[in-house]
């Protein structure tokens, strides 16, 4: 239960942020409108926290006919609707202090449906706009999910196009026996793709941290989380794979690590598999 | 034991009373009193002004940014949530907001532009303030400045990158050329020592 909600917790500064795609924007704002104390303090605080950023900026003069176009606009605005106010008044009290003719009564009918009209369109105008931001701002979060496979696919071909490639297999341990990996290596250009798949989901607080075991000696080769179902088969490129012959290594491995990773390995093992395994 | 500096401590009490008066205009906002919009306005404008200037580059568009944001205030004052923050807090996140988005449009419609870090518009300024600037809050900029003075270089860069430029944490390991769980680490931690100018850190949950 509280891992759940440390889940919703770390939403809260991507959230903030406007970084949440679409489906998990839905399904953040949901779990807010419950009303968890929780969540809503930690993004006040965040927002609180960000608002400070602009305060160390060098302050730039406002040019001062802003001002005046804002209240412009806001007056403009508010006359019309203290007009429209006035005019039903008038017609529903139905007692003008002094008597008009017919045709009186009649323009200030259309003016107030007009008015009331145009009022109604710019509202509906509002609200297509707003609708027409948030589908633009949703369908670049997703062009940006569609690149980032791009280009997670590109490096992956990249390195299946070399002439010669290596391949380790990797196998799940006891936190996790149905896990599985694949190192596929580029040995002449020392670039390698990391395939994983059945890693359970990483808590809020940790990642999982690839080793590159050499002469005994853990290397870290790179950190990556498993957030949802959609991750649970990824690839990643392997960082600093700096050997040219499989002979050289003699494991590699996977930990659950303090978030962003760590120096040595120190938490629980999921993943293991050996050159000479293979 | 956390101990509060006594000038900190003086700062948050005037911080708290101002939030009150913010309070209190936003309401009469709601009320339709244009008065209250045009002291919000005094408040603030200089800051947002500044912010979107430095996020969206040209006067003309910051100067579009901040009318509608004031036009969003005056006309949807109703969707602040006194629950998720300030008015003062409130503000500067439309202000952002608006004017990141004008950035990504933008940046849409010039795919082909790569985004290098040492683009000007990108690059950290100066952290320094000039203390003859106008702008409401100046006292508490000190302690903000110093609070920013303890993100080491990266941290600085990543949360740039992240609330100038508008990047998602993927774009900016990609920029940084880091792990993105590198970069999730950093971004909380810059923020967690901003938050430490909010709350003490003897307040933590």
């Amino acid at each position: 239960m509280k891992s759940e909600h440390n889940r919703y917790l770390g939403l809260c500064l991507p959230y903030a942020l406007g970084k949440l795609s679409p489906r998990h924007r839905r399904f953040f704002e949901k779990h807010l409108s419950t009303g968890c104390d929780e969540c809503n303090k930690e993004l006040a605080e965040i927002y609180e926290a960000m608002s400070l950023i602009p305060l160390t900026l060098p302050a730039k003069p406002v040019p001062p006919h802003i001002r005046h176009k804002v209240m412009a606009a806001i007056q403009t605005g508010a006359r019309a609707g203290k007009q429209v106010e006035q005019q039903t008044q008038k017609l529903v009290s139905g007692a003008p202090a002094v008597q008009r003719p017919w045709y009186g009564y009649a323009v200030v009918l259309v003016s107030v449906v007009l008015l009331v009209s145009l009022a109604l369109y710019t509202n509906s105008l509002i609200n297509r706009i707003d609708s027409q931001e948030q589908l633009l701002a949703s369908q670049q979060q997703e062009l940006i999910a569609l690149r980032d496979d791009v280009q997670k696919k590109t490096e992956l071909l990249k390195v299946l196009q070399a002439p010669r490639i290596d391949m380790v297999i990797m196998n799940g341990l006891e936190p996790s026996p149905a896990g599985y990996g694949k190192i596929i290596w580029d040995p002449e250009k020392k670039v390698a793709i990391f395939q994983v798949a059945n890693l359970p989901q990483t808590p809020a607080d940790k990642d999982y941290q690839l080793w590159v075991i050499k002469n005994k000696q853990p290397m870290p080769a790179g950190v990556f989380s498993v957030r949802d179902e959609k991750e649970k088969e990824s690839f990643f490129k392997v960082l600093a794979l700096d050997v040219a012959s499989k002979r050289e290594i003699d494991a590699f491995a996977v930990t659950l690590e303090p978030k962003g990773g760590a120096p040595q390995p120190t938490g629980a093992m999921y993943l293991i598999g050996s050159p000479s395994a293979n | 034991m956390w101990l509060v500096p006594f000038s900190v401590l003086a700062l948050w009490l005037e911080q708290a009373e101002r939030n009150k008066e913010d309070l209190a205009l936003i309401e009469r906002v709601q009320r339709r009193d244009e008065h209250a919009l045009a002291k919000l306005y005094d408040r603030y404008a200089q800051l947002l002004y500044t912010l979107a200037l430095r996020i969206v580059s040209t006067s003309e568009e910051a100067e579009d940014v901040l009318q509608d944001v004031f036009l969003q205030i005056w006309n949807r004052s109703n969707t602040y949530l006194k629950e998720r923050g300030t008015v003062y807090s409130w503000v500067v996140t439309l202000t952002r907001n608006k004017a990141i988005d004008r950035v990504r449009s933008k940046r849409y419609k010039q795919q082909s532009k790569e985004v290098k870090l040492d683009d000007a518009a990108y690059v950290a300024e100066s952290q320094t303030t000039n203390p003859h600037q106008a702008v409401l809050l100046r006292e508490y900029q000190e302690i903000v400045t110093a609070a920013q003075k303890r993100l080491s270089n990266v941290e600085t860069k990543i949360l740039d990158l992240s609330y100038y430029g508008g990047y998602s944490q993927t774009e900016i390991a990609k920029m940084l050329k880091m792990p993105l769980g590198t970069v999730k680490t950093k971004m909380r931690q810059a923020i967690l020592k901003l938050r430490q100018v909010v709350r003490p850190s003897g307040t933590e949950r």
